[in-house]
């Protein structure tokens, strides 16, 4: 807008005016359902307000309760856990199946669409699949092998089973996004190297790693805020149980918020979930950017 | 990359991918089936992974016992007004 009106020499009233009306209803909408909420959840979370938003300031009262609430370090524990089971395996096994994709010729469009289709599903439909297969007494997985193991109850497993799920559902988009990088990198780099008598493991560590590695980072980062965003599949799998051992930060901050009516402590749980992914996200993209620099 | 040769390695590949994809499309298939049994047959021993012939009273329920029609017709409107003032207004900044 700026360098277009600079561009035309004098810059006309007119022509500003006509540029600010169409970019108003966005600035608006905006303002209105982003600004001004993240601006009010600062604000609640210094004061004792119930979820209408009713309250007196009270300083950092919230925050000095929470740190010193075991609950909240509990389902931070329990967020970070699960962040650790889901990101790096997602990664890893997205790789895995774009490599399995990307040389087949026969069968291709059928197993990208397996790999791919349950991500299209919504988070209901998922949890209704991941019930009908893994019920303890009606799931097919017990129903075949025999056994009763309660993927959803057992405390050691559920945090491991919504995990697989969220995996199972979501695996297909970063299978997608490294089937667009490895088509990117050029063909004649494995000639040439072919050509130097490289073996087909030299050319994979050789050329095909280093040259994912931008795709690697990116899926790593974007999974990563991804995942420390954990409610849906929480919610509706095992609802923070069994024995707690599940409640995630979201699920902790609904609870206080909506079942408790702690308005203004949920909004001081937000603000530390939000300065939790900022700082897992910098750390992260620090530490990709120092291992792409020296691969 | 392409050899052109058969080789046993590139046979497990293949077969390990199609049993990967299997895997992978189980739940989805199992859920579509799922929905064609009758209630006695979702929980028989031992399951049946083709249930013949398919049953339709699931479907039957939910169209005559809930406003089914109604909840399609909420998804539609909101995603489309969403699709609609999403595009609109971002066509607009990207013009001014």
């Amino acid at each position: 807008m700026q360098a277009g009106a600079a561009k035309a020499g004098k810059p006309s009233n007119k022509r500003q005016l006509a540029a600010w009306l169409f970019v108003l209803p966005f600035i608006v909408l905006y303002l209105l359902f982003l600004i001004y909420p993240a601006i009010r959840v600062c604000y609640l979370s210094l004061t004792n307000s119930d979820i209408a938003g009713q309250g007196q300031f009270t300083g950092f009262n919230n925050f000095t309760t929470l740190f010193q609430d075991q609950d909240f370090w509990a389902s931070v524990v329990h967020t970070a856990y699960f962040v650790l089971l889901t990101v790096v395996p997602n990664t890893v096994l997205g790789f895995i199946f774009a490599l399995l994709v990307v040389r087949l010729r026969r069968f291709r469009l059928f197993v990208l669409a397996c790999f791919f289709l349950p991500y299209v599903l919504p988070v209901s439909v998922t949890y209704d699949a991941a019930i009908w297969v893994l019920d303890t007494n009606f799931g097919i997985v017990n129903l075949l092998t025999g056994s009763n193991i309660a993927w959803f109850q057992d405390p050691a497993l559920a945090m491991p089973s919504v995990a697989g799920v969220t995996i199972w559902w979501t695996v297909g988009f970063n299978m997608l996004l490294f089937i667009a990088g490895l088509q990117n990198i050029p063909k004649e780099y494995y000639e040439a190297a072919a050509l130097d008598g490289a073996s087909g493991f030299n050319r994979f560590t050789h050329i095909t790693c280093p040259l994912i590695w931008p795709v690697a980072s990116l899926v790593l980062v974007i999974q990563l805020i991804l995942q420390f965003k954990i409610f849906d599949q929480i919610y509706l799998l095992t609802l923070g149980g069994p024995f707690n051992s599940t409640v995630v930060v979201l699920l902790y901050m609904y609870r206080q918020a909506f079942l408790q009516g702690r308005g203004g402590y949920a909004a001081a749980i937000a603000l530390m979930l939000v300065l939790i992914i900022i700082v897992a996200s910098v750390v992260q993209f620090r530490l990709l950017r120092i291992r792409r620099t020296t691969a | 990359m392409k050899t052109g040769r058969f080789s046993i390695l590139g046979f497990l590949c293949t077969l390990l991918t199609l049993v990967m994809a299997l895997a992978w499309i189980f739940p989805v298939y199992w859920l579509t089936i799922t929905s064609l049994k009758t209630e006695d047959q979702t929980i028989v021993v031992p399951p049946s992974f083709v249930p013949w012939p398919p049953n339709f009273d699931a479907f039957v329920y939910v169209l005559q016992n809930s406003p089914f029609i109604r909840w399609y017709i909420n998804t539609i409107v909101v995603s489309v007004t969403v699709t609609f003032f999403c595009i609109l207004f971002a066509l607009m900044c990207a013009y001014a």
